[in-house]
């Protein structure tokens, strides 16, 4: 039995996610007889955690400030073990900018993609660069910000005269938005776990069906909005490739403990889009889903990722 | 392999609901009980300003007959009740009767009830546009035609009124009533002026409607003078209650926790409503028809309203002072005279929508405009409660909330200049830039 703390909430727009995610490992762990605090982001959350002084934090935040390294240095700064990716691998992950960046260094297959900032669009004029950019890249194509996960912001947009309302609204949520070039195939998430001294594992392929339209944040979190098939169904061959390709990301960005890798199957090439080191634990959510396909219970899923905590970290 | 079907059911449920999402700013609503936001959003009276002590008195006085507070009741409410119900009435200066006065489960209850009574599928609803949501909701399920009535600073315009019912029924499409909050309407905190008041009585003659006159702010005037209530001149005509049905709340001279409100009509419709509400709930819950029962019996609940009402003109005060000095001169506000909603239009081209995570990520938050509009209008306007907030924090709201606005502008702006240029510069002279409009209003 261990004293522990679980964080959840936060100030991202997945809040309520968040909450959700928590409020089930707490759940989780208490059933695993381990003593459990859950706590909020607020201005006493430091000296919370002083006081508590506990064995490992569960880290069950979504979005910028809680998945993106803020909370992760904290809680190396106090010294507390903590699950999931550290800093720097959370801000490669949480920025799709950099993610993406990094993955085209290392030879992954990502959709190609432009990015502008804020700044450039107010100091530089870089509006003016938004067409060739998205002429390089074709229609049609999706505009997102940079930073800012469970589909917020996101517009796919068709043509020329739908393209500066989709930015518009991506700047709503973040200062840095990408275009990308839309890519159509089987949606596939791809939950990964690290359990201590293991390689990371994939826990199993996740087809994601939505019963209408795109996987937005509605169907995301809305029982009986979308299917999932588990595992994939895709030829054995592909399903291999996607399995190596999102592997490969995984350690390429320098995750640990557990991440889910979104990926569209489009024809022979296994696009990578992003990286969620944060992946819901809700009971829509994929992760959960397919450790429970594969057997794991979510008790077990829940402890696995927590024993990774404990032992540390290689920098990242 | 194994399809996994979260909702496995999907097949069985009925069209109506199918059909019924979560709104996308109710996903962004639920960001808003992160710490240190502050909230122009909720439609809250302050229930802190009623006190611990209060309460427990009126809960000391049920007790004494504590077996009927925790039994049944008459669908329509205890007698009791609606002696008070009267009373409160006669306040407003309304004539009603008891037997005309039906207990629901809050005003909202009421909309349901009417709309299940008159409502079948394909009928239309004539009311104002911008109107309240709660009532879009409860009347989704009937599945009628909205119809919204433009309005201006004095209400839903009677001429459009006309206009809508003529083309509506040209189209062979039944229109059952028409639906209005004539005091500090809820979103806009507009007050309908008194000559049109009659004239919609009027129109609804010549057409044979019900108006459904849903009152629950009419008490919370804190300035000018209180305008008759659309039911008081339809009496005074000498028709008694026949084609308004009214709804009133104890929701917001009392409190939203007791869930009571009611209905008052004519004996006809009445019953029909009657029928609706035992396959509903049976009966409002005793318990609280008891505690209002002895709260108003007992206590100078006009006094508790006055207070309230101060509250309210002070908040309403810093809200429009706040207003006056921070925002933009392209934006635009409604001076309500009392009730707890300003309603703010922006420039057509800006989306509160799209706007609301930037002013969440601020620390501010409002009612984006387009729930109010049963199909899309309204995206360029907000609404703002002040009576839940204090002073100091709705000044701070309106402040950060106009740099949301601000920016907004600026990066509008940047980004037209930017695709004019590039686009120009593209372009055969005389050829026009590509349109980059608004979808507001």
């Amino acid at each position: 039995m261990a004293r522990l703390v679980v964080l959840m909430g936060g100030h991202s727009m997945e809040r309520d996610v968040s909450f959700v995610t928590g409020r089930r490992v707490a759940h989780a762990l208490e059933r695993l007889e381990h003593e459990v605090h859950t706590l909020d982001i607020e201005e006493t959350t430091t000296q919370r955690l002083i006081e508590l002084a506990p064995e490992a934090a569960f880290v069950c935040l979504h979005g910028p400030g809680g998945e993106d390294g803020t909370v992760q240095a904290l809680l190396e700064t106090l010294g507390i073990p903590y699950t999931g990716s550290g800093p720097l691998s959370s801000i490669r992950c949480l920025d799709k900018d950099y993610a993406k960046r990094a993955m085209q260094a290392a030879g992954i297959p990502t959709p190609p993609m432009r990015t502008f900032l804020r700044r450039a669009m107010n100091e530089m004029g870089a509006a003016a660069a938004l067409e060739p950019a998205a002429e390089y890249l074709g229609y049609p194509l999706a505009v997102k910000p940079a930073r800012e996960g469970s589909s917020f912001g996101l517009s796919r947009v068709e043509e020329p005269e739908a393209l500066i309302e989709a930015v518009y609204e991506a700047f709503g949520y973040d200062a840095k938005i990408l275009l990308e070039r839309w890519v159509t195939g089987a949606e596939i998430s791809v939950p990964i776990l690290e359990p201590v001294g293991e390689e990371p594992e994939v826990l199993g392929l996740v087809e994601i069906r939505p019963r209408e339209g795109a996987y937005n944040f509605e169907a995301k979190y809305t029982p009986g909005a979308t299917d999932f098939a588990i595992p994939a169904e895709i030829p054995v061959e592909a399903a291999k490739r996607v399995e190596e390709i999102a592997l490969n990301t995984y350690q390429i960005l320098g995750c640990s403990g557990f991440a889910r890798v979104d990926t569209i199957l489009e024809s022979e090439t296994p696009w990578i889009l992003d990286v969620k080191t944060i992946p819901g634990f809700t009971e829509t959510s994929t992760l959960p889903l397919a450790a429970e396909a594969a057997g794991i219970s979510f008790e077990r899923l829940v402890e696995a990722i927590l024993e990774a905590a404990f032992t540390g970290r290689s920098p990242g | 392999m194994s399809i996994i079907d979260l909702d496995r059911f999907d097949f069985l449920y009925a069209n109506r609901v199918k059909g019924m999402k979560s709104a996308a700013t109710r996903d962004l609503m639920a960001t808003l009980s992160r710490p240190g936001i502050i909230s122009l959003a909720g439609g809250f009276p302050d229930t802190r300003a009623f006190g611990e002590e209060a309460f427990r008195e009126i809960y000391y006085n049920v007790a004494a007959d504590s077996a009927q507070a925790l039994q049944y009741g008459p669908t329509g409410g205890l007698e009791g009740i609606k002696d008070v119900i009267v009373d409160v009435m006669e306040a407003e200066n309304t004539g009603a009767r008891q037997e005309d006065t039906f207990i629901t489960t809050g005003a909202q209850q009421g909309l349901d009830l009417v709309g299940k009574v008159f409502l079948d599928e394909g009928d239309a609803v004539l009311c104002e546009g911008p109107t309240y949501a709660g009532a879009l909701n409860a009347f989704a399920a009937y599945r009628p035609r909205i119809i919204h009535v433009p309005m201006d600073r004095a209400g839903m315009i009677p001429v459009a009124a006309r206009e809508a019912l003529k083309s509506i029924r040209k189209r062979g499409i039944h229109v059952k009533f028409i639906y209005t909050v004539p005091n500090f309407q809820n979103p806009t905190g507009v007050t309908l002026a008194v000559e049109r008041r009659y004239e919609l009585l009027e129109i609804a003659h010549e057409h044979d409607l019900i108006i459904l006159e849903d009152n629950p702010y009419g008490m919370l005037r804190f300035e000018g003078e209180a305008l008759p209530t659309i039911a008081s001149l339809e009496q005074e005509s000498g028709a008694g209650a026949d084609r308004v049905v009214y709804l009133g709340t104890f929701s917001k001279i009392f409190a939203p926790g007791v869930r009571l409100g009611w209905v008052h009509a004519q004996p006809g419709i009445l019953h029909k409503i009657n029928i609706g509400k035992q396959g509903a709930d049976i009966c409002s819950s005793n318990l609280s028809q008891m505690l209002i029962y002895s709260y108003f019996r007992h206590a100078d609940w006009r006094s508790y309203v006055r207070r309230l009402m101060m509250i309210n003109k002070e908040r309403r005060d810093t809200m429009l002072d706040a207003l006056a000095e921070y925002m933009p001169n392209e934006v635009h506000w409604t001076h309500p005279e009392g009730g707890l909603f300003i309603w703010a239009t922006l420039p057509s081209y800006l989306d509160a929508t799209a706007m609301l995570p930037r002013a969440v990520a601020k620390n501010v938050a409002y009612v984006p405009g387009e729930g109010f509009y049963s199909g899309g209008a309204g995206k360029n306007c907000m609404r703002l409660n002040f009576s839940f907030v204090e002073p100091e924090s709705i000044r701070r709201g309106i402040e950060l909330l106009s740099e949301v606005i601000r920016e907004r502008m600026e990066l509008r702006g940047d980004l037209e200049r930017g695709v004019r240029s590039a686009t120009l510069g593209k372009r055969p002279t005389g050829t026009p830039a590509a349109s980059i409009h608004p979808q507001g209003q």
